[in-house]
């Protein structure tokens, strides 16, 4: 399993902060800007999206981590609910996208995780029994239906334990 | 816990303040580029989510040097401080007046060279911090002081008795520090005393607690040290009720939420404060406001005894060997 593809969630895994942290209560067009189905600008003010973006970062400790698997041999999948446009200006400014070997965006095939559509796009790039890294429980769900094996990134967890263990470590 | 909003007001105007103003103060920050191994958390009571308008703005500037020299730290800082500012923050630079070193943070610790500084910085970020510059930097701080104790090869212990011996300290050395400050240090008491007889007492039982929620968590095969974690960093009376209801004790984590209400009440009330702050300890007899105060500490403290009692029942072994023996 040298070789095994690691699917990586995006905030609260590799990336921190959400968009939930930043905006003001009650947003409730998330669902179709994740979607892609609206622009930014129908989201959230301009102010916001500026400070967001400007606030965007991996964190060092997880970043490290995913060198080490690459290092190793293996693939490196993003597979994340969340804005391209987000994504796109995290990666340029941290320079960091040629670690990764593909990411899926909801915002870029229309439909977030947990839907098995999603999934089935990962799939696209990760066989079956992949690590799966996750902070959200039904998206581990709906990953092991999918033929994937999660880890729960829950608060607190050790995950580079986990994803070693999972890999044989 | 058969609870209203209207039981509560004071506890829930704290917490739409306290997050406004962390809202606010991230998008005032918004303006800066993040220095990556540099992060900005608010403590105390805005870290709590238990500030009011009359509350301090504390802020703890953090750096990693091995990503950022100590000069260049100290410059983003000001800049920090200045963005606040002019956003119309009153930052306040009393205890955390400084960038620290961070990796200063995981050394020492139990040793001749630790300080109450650094204690002091553990304890906060890990229960009552809350990111507003470098989220990432920021959790990333805050996870590996975590792992201290975690990783520790032979003082761990199954419980994570290091920790909870750390917090503990940390709770003594504020009774202490108001012993000092009063005795010696000619500072005023009476709001002083009223904040250790409530939110730090608080502060000191939502740790018990959560400690015995992961043993409990451990008793049935899950995670301790990720349930301690998750728990630590959440407000004081949310980790009262998340210990106590599910123990079928809601009603003794309503008591307290409703001796807690009427303190914060009392706090944010300028009036009151103003009293207080002018309040000779010879005088305390003839003010209204602290008499006052003063049964509510005692209300609050017979609440906190019964649920600890409550505690105690379903962990004896555990808190006599790790809180009291």
């Amino acid at each position: 399993v040298s070789s095994a593809v690691v699917v990586f969630d995006l905030i609260g895994v590799l990336a921190e902060p959400s968009w939930r942290e930043f905006a003001p209560p009650g947003l409730e067009t998330w669902p179709r800007l994740r979607a892609g189905e609206i622009p930014e600008g129908a989201f959230w003010s301009a102010a916001h999206a500026l400070a967001y973006r400007r606030a965007l970062c991996f964190r060092r400790d997880r970043l490290a981590y995913v060198e080490r698997l690459r290092a190793r041999g293996h693939r490196i999948c993003l597979a994340t609910n969340f804005h391209s446009g987000w994504l796109a200006a995290l990666l340029e400014k941290s320079e960091t996208a040629r670690l990764f070997d593909a990411a899926v965006v909801s915002s870029e095939i229309g439909v977030a995780k947990p839907d098995p559509r999603f999934f089935a796009e990962v799939r696209r790039h990760a066989p079956a029994d992949s690590v799966f890294v996750d902070d959200q429980k039904p998206n581990c769900e709906a990953a092991a239906r999918a033929g994937l094996r999660p880890v729960h990134a829950y608060l607190g967890r050790d995950i580079e334990g986990e994803v070693e263990r999972l890999l044989g470590g | 816990m058969d609870l209203t909003e209207a039981d509560t007001p004071s506890v829930l105007a704290a917490v739409d303040y306290s997050d406004a103003r962390i809202r606010a103060a991230r998008l005032a920050l918004g303006g800066l580029d993040v220095r990556e191994g540099a992060a900005v958390l608010a403590l105390g009571s805005v870290g709590r989510y238990e500030a009011s308008p009359a509350s301090d703005f504390d802020v703890a500037f953090l750096f990693d040097p091995t990503r950022i020299e100590a000069p260049e730290a100290r410059a983003l800082r000001e800049e920090v401080i200045a963005a606040l500012r002019g956003a119309g923050f009153d930052v306040a630079e009393k205890t955390f007046d400084k960038p620290i070193d961070a990796r200063g943070l995981l050394r020492n610790i139990g040793g001749r060279n630790e300080t109450n500084e650094s204690l002091t910085y553990r304890a906060l970020l890990l229960t009552e911090s809350a990111w507003l510059y470098n989220a990432a930097t920021a959790r990333e701080l805050c996870d590996a002081i975590f792992d201290v104790y975690r990783r520790d090869a032979v003082s761990r212990g199954r419980h994570l008795a290091t920790l909870g011996n750390d917090l503990h300290r940390y709770y003594r050395t504020l009774c202490l520090d108001y012993r000092w400050k009063v005795e010696e240090g000619g500072k005023e008491w009476a709001t002083r005393i009223m904040k250790l007889r409530h939110s730090r007492k608080l502060w000191h039982l939502a740790n018990i607690a959560v400690q015995c929620a992961a043993r409990e968590a451990d008793a049935r095969g899950e995670d301790h040290d990720a349930h301690l974690a998750a728990a630590l960093n959440r407000p004081p009376l949310e980790r009262i009720a998340i210990t106590a209801v599910p123990g079928g004790r809601a009603d003794l984590a309503r008591r307290i939420f409703l001796a807690y209400d009427r303190f914060l009440g009392r706090m944010r009330d300028p009036a009151v404060r103003a009293e207080l702050l002018a309040l000779r300890h010879d005088d305390e007899g003839r003010s209204a406001v602290y008499l006052d105060m003063r049964d509510n500490a005692q209300t609050l403290q017979i609440a906190a005894g019964e649920f600890f009692h409550h505690l105690y029942e379903r962990h004896r072994d555990h808190l006599m060997r790790f809180t009291i023996l």
